[in-house]
């Protein structure tokens, strides 16, 4: 007998529970959202996300969701390959681990087991963990900044795990502190109750449509992404544009030109924040363990090259990529807007 | 894609062997094996060691390639009067008792059974099983721990049949026969589910491409280097053209005496599958 391809399970009809996660307002929240899904009680979360013999783009097309609490550390240094805005305090949470979306340049994908979502209930204990980062930094004049979004898209889940509303408030609450929530969604209207405030950066990573269509899997269109960004901007958010990464995709100069062109002109300049830009690039293990995978992508099997420190564009390539897309900006975006580079 | 069926018992396998038209490979020793073009069926005895044996044994001896599937198909106890006898359960988690290890199967395509977490036991139970909440056997672990050595877990499956509630007499052969006769359509409509259906974890090369590049490797005297490049080459060539690799064959003419020519031919094919 043939099927058809559609008799995949839908994402979360499977939740597992670490115990104690009932006790928490983000796990009873989360489990009213699915009340058909499958339960099944496992005593550590790594049980099942750490499995080995899991295939990654096999369960994306149905993904389970693992509940279970973090325990420390619960702030982690963030990677040299992110934009930091300068700040020297910076760090990276987890309160969950891999995104809903699949974009085939992902380095998830090479850094999980796994494609199941792990969200961890117990958020307190990374708001205490903050407060306690906050009293010990080593610069002291220099904030905290923490990215939130930088193992998942945290945003995209904010209808069914709401975590970000949380992170603002308490940013609110203490000083010192710089939240970023980067995204793919279009999902502002769950901020929209918000009052704008400066210290949390709210990030849109926008590409060109062509690259949406082929690379971004499941993610919203360019059009419905600069919608949402109008939104927070109307709203009085000061917003990061993240041009990031940037595919040498064939006729990427015309692609990104008329990209960058369309996007500077519908978003009013008082409204940016900065603008952060990379090139494709990945740790060169995450990038083994996604070959060893046979991604259907062809952006691995182009013009990239492996060294030590980095997969990415032979320099050539990156230089050209660089120079275009600086001259591009610089006719669309007057001089005071920050331009960070990785 | 191959289908490969685990029974402990022959009853247990009986309808299957039936309903596929598998006939027994008399060169098999020491565990019956029956088969057809594209489904195995090992019935493996009573027990979890010798679940995994002949699991082990199987995947070692045969040359199965990449899309496969194993089932272990059964009979087991209910350890609830809630747990109707009868009734296909698909396993969703598989504890050894004896060690207390327990192991997850991921479900990935729908179904229209219902779900019970199961443990394997190595002694059967016959005073009624108020220790245990589910199902009990004495297979799954041994099955599922021996198969995911070779399959990722979402290819790994497990099918069990409620026979008892583990106080009755012993089960005739009848009996079993006739509950996996009951539930034949369900547990072959899971196995069917993955037919026909390429799944991403199998490699973008097929068997005969791959052979082919072995061959062109080997007659035009490539590195190693230059052996990976080939291949990483092919893919991309087939991921860019609809998952069409273009014609190689007469590259296999060519003899190779020096290291000028090999890079030649090697930069031809490379054109080729450039275009």
């Amino acid at each position: 007998m043939r099927r058809s391809g559609n008799d995949w399970l839908n994402d979360f009809s499977h939740i597992y529970l670490e115990p104690g996660v009932e006790e928490y307002f983000l796990g009873r929240k989360i489990l009213e959202n699915f009340p058909a899904s499958v339960r099944i009680s496992i005593p550590d979360y790594k049980i099942i996300f750490n499995r080995s013999n899991q295939h990654f783009q096999t369960q994306k097309r149905s993904m389970k969701l693992i509940l279970a609490l973090k325990k420390p550390p619960y702030l982690y240094p963030l990677s040299e390959t992110v934009q930091g805005g300068g700040f020297r305090n910076r760090y990276y949470v987890t309160p969950i681990m891999n995104c809903l979306f699949n974009c085939d340049y992902c380095y998830l994908q090479g850094m999980y087991p796994t494609a199941n979502i792990l969200v961890f209930v117990n958020n307190e204990d990374l708001f205490r963990a903050t407060e306690i980062a906050l009293g010990n930094r080593s610069e002291k004049e220099d904030p905290v900044y923490i990215s939130l979004s930088y193992n998942t898209d945290l945003l995209a889940f904010e209808n069914l795990v709401p975590i970000c509303r949380s992170w603002i408030e308490f940013t609110r609450k203490v000083e010192d502190l710089v939240i970023e929530i980067r995204t793919k969604s279009a999902f502002f209207h769950v901020l929209e109750e918000e009052e704008p405030l400066d210290r949390v950066v709210l990030a849109w990573t926008l590409s060109p449509a062509e690259v949406i269509r082929k690379y971004e899997h499941g993610t919203p269109p360019l059009e419905k992404r600069i919608r949402a960004v109008q939104r927070a901007i109307r709203r009085g958010w000061k917003v990061r544009l993240c041009i990031d990464p940037i595919l040498g995709i064939p006729n990427w100069d015309g692609i990104y030109a008329s990209f960058l062109e369309d996007v500077f002109s519908r978003l009013p300049v008082k409204g940016i924040r900065d603008v952060t830009l990379g090139v494709f690039r990945m740790n060169p293990t995450y990038y083994k363990r996604i070959m060893k995978q046979h991604p259907r992508a062809d952006l691995f099997y182009d013009q990239i090259e492996i060294t030590e420190g980095s997969v990415t564009y032979t320099p050539q390539l990156k230089e050209r990529i660089n120079k275009s897309i600086l001259k591009q900006l610089s006719s669309c975006l007057p001089d005071h807007i920050p331009l960070l580079w990785i | 894609m191959v289908q490969l069926f685990f029974t402990a018992l022959p009853s247990e396998a009986r309808s299957i062997i039936e309903a596929l038209g598998l006939y027994k490979d008399p060169g098999y020793q020491p565990i019956p094996l029956y088969r057809n073009e594209s489904v195995l069926l090992a019935v493996t005895g009573v027990g979890k060691i010798r679940s995994a044996w002949s699991v082990g044994y199987v995947f070692g001896r045969e040359r199965l390639g990449e899309d496969v599937i194993a089932l272990n198909i059964g009979v087991c106890g209910g350890a609830s009067r809630s747990i109707e006898i009868g009734q296909c359960y698909r396993i969703n988690q598989i504890t050894d008792y004896a060690s207390g290890k327990t192991v997850y199967p991921d479900i990935l395509f729908k179904h229209n059974l219902s779900e019970l977490p199961l443990t394997t036991v190595d002694k059967p139970v016959l005073s009624g099983g108020e220790e245990f909440e589910s199902l009990v056997d004495m297979e799954a672990f041994g099955f599922y721990t021996a198969a995911s050595q070779y399959l990722k877990a979402h290819r790994l499956i497990c099918l069990k049949i409620v026979s008892d509630h583990m106080d009755g007499p012993r089960l005739t052969r009848t009996y079993v026969s006739s509950l996996i006769q009951k539930n034949l359509k369900s547990i072959l409509d899971v196995a069917d589910q993955y037919q026909g259906r390429p799944l991403p974890d199998t490699r973008i090369l097929n068997r005969e491409e791959l052979a082919l590049l072995k061959d062109l490797n080997r007659y035009l005297r490539l590195t190693k280097t230059q052996s990976i490049q080939l291949e990483r080459w092919a893919v991309r060539c087939k991921i860019h053209n609809d998952m069409v690799l273009p014609r190689l064959e007469e590259f296999k003419q060519i003899s190779v005496n020096t290291k000028h020519e090999r890079n030649m031919h090697l930069e031809e094919i490379r054109q080729r599958l450039a275009e």
